[in-house]
């Protein structure tokens, strides 16, 4: 299997504060990670950085076997990286279908964006009712279905998805679990992070636990993974446990 | 009743032209988070292009004014270029532009003074046509003056609302970090936004060039009563801007009728500091919003 | 502060003060010395104008009317009362002090950018009031004939003007040690704290309102004696001190020097006075150099010549801070 996408020593932070201290990451074609791990431990700001929405200190990424560095946001969606960011809420004034419209057209997809559209509404049929809405009028889990559908609209092939759950009550995880599950197999990759651990190892194939601004344990979701162990390294995260 | 038409015939006017200016300085606002302090320099300017058209290049008036305005669109980009862009992501972006801005005020100013010299120039009146409606005259540019500037910017708010690049516009105002993650490039809709606004700005300045005179300062007025238009209205929301053109127009207009030309403007002033205190989203803004 | 940092502080001030005594004994020509006088005056303005802007990051664009009521307060007062004329320019710090209540009205409510519509408005506001009231003010026409201020028998304007010189340096000493003195206080402190971080600020109990008042009245104090000087030494008062003309120089002098350090916009007030004397004659020439200046600085040096200063030594901590990354992407604005 060759890699999509490779991070490699990247360092990054905001101002005096360093965030990501030479982490490294790798994502397959056809493959889903996940991270795992507190919060302000660096998970965003690696997400921020691939995208390029944050310019790394150092380190290099690569996507599709090209270095991504000078690469605007808009270059990157343009050849499927697309990053679903965390609790966006998108645009209040614009309805679901002018959203859905203008991530088609943003991402070069504007000919065939009603193709586009058919397929967002197949996978999320709850924004077909909303179509007409305005976007800030959306509960939180359609505000989810949304962001997701406007990524679906950029027809992604690394999607990135930053706590698509993040605020939802269990029935709504529930129903947007299964969507992620029906977009993890149309997408060829999916890196995935979020706050409810057995989520994120029921929908990929491989984990990192970020601390501290680097991976200080992996592993196969599919394994039977300890959640006090996992708990313990949230709290603890001795570099001993690295593997 | 002479009174009363006179008044209505200046709202429409005045209104008209501060609408021209803020409806560029609103949609610079909106999207760039900055405020063009150069608005009125380069309305100034815009005036100066279309005349030199007209009396030097000889051109027929129309296309003269109009060859003005789109000579001021080319402005726009060097503006946006060397102006906004190389400051806007930095750290106290908006406070460098503000500066940049006044810089490009004086650069403005000066020049004209020095392309076109003191003496004071004038646009010929605009069309003869002339309209009597229950006592209130309008003729020639006051006559254009209101009709052209709600046409325009009615059909700014049109494509803003229905076409592609006013969708991406509207984005770009409502969510910029994630307008970013869809694929939209802000650099293009910044051009985009301050060509028209630019635009906008010389069709009053052509407007206002032949109402009145055409001289370096002549941008200064329009420019303040445009900020006043944007504390009413609320900057950021085109349709505040709309009725706050036509109601700082009406105040400047009962004001100059009643108190003079030399209090009316304090008046106006003190009305949008009061208003700034009392509704610091501007004073149309709730109303706007649910509508 | 460490012993040596005290010593070092104390030698620095002296060699201030020394240069200021001395500098009119060097240049005895009357342009020279009037020069002198200028930088003196631009200097504490531009001063007082940037506790507002640089330190505090208030967008305040009223500096300059502040400036103008000093200004005018002074001449109504030498030429319609029978007041001292030194009294005068005190007066003029409080009426500015009084104006600076005024015009701080809108930033009770308002943030970034509106508070430079608001100020801007507000000093439009002043000439228009002044134009108003011409039984007061003398309009359009000014005041003229404001007398000379004198120390015993001897004008200020004797030996080419070396009394102004004098009062205005010494007024420029004050004016940079207040500004030291507040930078390193805890109002300064808390100014800081408020541009950088407000949500963070108040949380821990700074008002921003307070402490950007008490800066925003200082401010204004000192503008307001700097117009007065400025009424005495040219007497005469015209709404040209609302005018482009101070608001575009002093902003150049703060840009060019450094927005945000003390003694930049000293510096900065050198360059742009000898920079527009010397183009004295060029007219509208002078101008765009000034506005290319201002613009030149903003892209090759934001941070002014202070900020080329302090990059030029390299000591090995500060270069480990320079090369910490930055944040490329503009903090959402609501």
């Amino acid at each position: 299997m060759s890699d999509l996408l490779t991070v490699t020593d990247l360092s990054a932070g905001y101002g005096h504060s360093t965030v990501l201290r030479g982490i490294s990451l790798l994502v397959g074609e056809t493959e889903a990670v996940g991270l795992l791990g507190p919060n302000g431990h660096g998970k965003t700001t690696l997400l921020r950085c691939v995208s390029n929405l944050h310019r790394a200190a150092s380190g290099t990424i690569s996507y599709a076997g090209r270095d991504t560095r000078g690469d605007s946001p808009r270059a990157l969606v343009r050849r499927g990286l697309v990053h679903i960011p965390q609790g966006s809420r998108l645009f209040p004034h614009l309805t679901v279908e002018e959203a859905l419209r203008l991530s088609a057209a943003a991402s070069g997809h504007a000919a065939n964006w009603r193709e586009g559209l058919e397929h967002v509404f197949s996978v999320f049929p709850r924004l077909k009712e909303r179509r007409g809405q305005l976007t800030g009028t959306l509960s939180g889990g359609e505000r989810q279905m949304a962001s997701l559908g406007m990524g679906l609209m950029a027809r992604p092939t690394l999607l990135i998805l930053d706590e698509p759950t993040l605020g939802l009550s269990p029935k709504v995880k529930h129903e947007l679990s299964e969507c992620i599950m029906r977009i993890r197999a149309e997408v060829a990759s999916i890196i995935l992070v979020d706050g409810d651990m057995d989520l994120v190892l029921a929908l990929t194939d491989r984990y990192h636990v970020v601390l501290h601004g680097d991976i200080v344990h992996s592993g196969a979701s599919d394994a039977s993974v300890g959640r006090e162990e996992m708990m313990s390294l949230f709290l603890g995260g001795s570099a001993d446990e690295r593997h | 009743m002479s009174g009363i038409s006179a008044i209505l015939t200046s709202t429409l006017v005045l209104g008209g032209l501060y609408l021209l200016m803020a409806a560029g300085l609103t949609l610079i606002w909106s999207t760039l988070r900055v405020f063009n302090f150069g608005h009125g320099a380069l309305l100034m300017f815009g005036a100066y292009l279309s005349w030199t058209l007209l009396e030097r290049a000889g051109l027929p008036l129309l296309i003269a004014l109009v060859g003005g305005v789109l000579a001021m669109a080319l402005v726009g980009v060097v503006y946006e270029l060397l102006l906004v862009s190389p400051f806007i992501r930095r750290p106290n972006g908006d406070m460098l532009v503000m500066v940049a801005t006044l810089a490009a005020t004086m650069l403005l100013q000066s020049g004209a003074l020095l392309l076109w010299g003191p003496e004071i120039k004038q646009i010929p009146r605009l069309g003869s046509a002339r309209v009597e409606l229950g006592g209130a005259v309008a003729e020639g540019t006051q006559l254009v003056t209101i009709v052209l500037a709600p046409v325009l910017v009615g059909l700014l708010a049109l494509v803003l609302k229905r076409t592609g690049i006013g969708l991406t516009v509207r984005a770009l105002e409502q969510n910029r970090e994630h307008a970013q993650l869809l694929g939209i490039s802000p650099r293009r809709v910044y051009l985009f936004v301050v060509i028209v606004a630019i635009g906008l700005a010389a069709v009053a300045g052509v407007l206002l060039g032949s109402i009145r005179f055409i001289s370096p300062g002549m941008g200064d007025d329009p420019l303040l009563r445009a900020f006043v238009v944007l504390a009413f209205g609320g900057a950021g929301s085109l349709g505040g801007t709309i009725a706050g053109a036509y109601a700082i127009g009406l105040l400047e207009a009962v004001t100059t009728y009643y108190f003079g030309l030399s209090w009316s403007p304090v008046l106006v002033f003190l009305a949008m500091i009061v208003i700034m205190l009392a509704r610091p989203e501007g004073l149309l803004r709730s109303q706007v919003r649910s509508a | 502060m460490s012993a040596m940092g005290n010593a070092r502080a104390w030698s620095g001030w002296t060699l201030y003060a020394i240069v200021l005594f001395v500098l009119p004994m060097v240049f005895t020509d009357p342009h020279t010395r009037l020069l002198l006088i200028l930088i003196t005056m631009y200097g504490m303005l531009a001063q007082g104008w940037n506790l507002t802007l640089g330190f505090a990051g208030i967008f305040n664009f009223a500096q300059i009317a502040f400036f103008g009521v000093g200004a005018y307060t002074t001449g109504i007062l030498a030429t319609r009362t029978g007041i001292d004329p030194w009294l005068a320019l005190p007066i003029s710090g409080v009426s500015a002090v009084l104006a600076s209540l005024v015009a701080f009205l809108p930033v009770l409510r308002l943030r970034g950018i509106y508070v430079g519509l608001a100020t801007y408005v507000f000093s439009q506001l002043c000439i228009y009031l002044v134009l108003g009231q011409a039984g007061l003010t003398g309009g359009s026409n000014g005041i003229v004939g404001i007398p000379r201020l004198t120390l015993g028998e001897t004008s200020l304007r004797a030996d080419g003007r070396v009394g102004y010189y004098y009062l205005g340096a010494a007024l420029l000493f004050a004016a940079t040690l207040l500004v030291r003195l507040i930078t390193r206080s805890t109002l300064g402190l808390s100014l800081l704290a408020i541009r950088d971080n407000e949500a963070l600020a108040t949380s821990r109990g700074v008002s921003r309102v307070r402490q950007h008042l008490i800066v925003f009245m200082i401010g204004a104090a000192v503008a307001g004696v700097a117009g007065g000087f400025n009424a005495f030494l040219n007497g005469v008062v015209s709404t040209d001190v609302f005018g482009f003309g101070y608001l575009t120089l002093l902003l150049s002098m703060i840009f060019l020097g450094g927005s945000g350090s003390v003694y930049g916009p000293i510096a900065g007030a050198v360059v742009v006075t000898v920079v527009a004397d010397a183009l004295q004659d060029a007219g509208a020439w002078r101008d765009i150099a000034i506005a290319m200046l201002i613009l030149v600085v903003l892209w090759v040096a934001p941070k002014g010549l202070a900020g080329l200063a302090r990059s030029l030594p390299v000591p090995p901590l500060r270069r480990a801070g320079a090369a910490a990354p930055t944040p490329t992407t503009v903090k959402e604005k609501r």
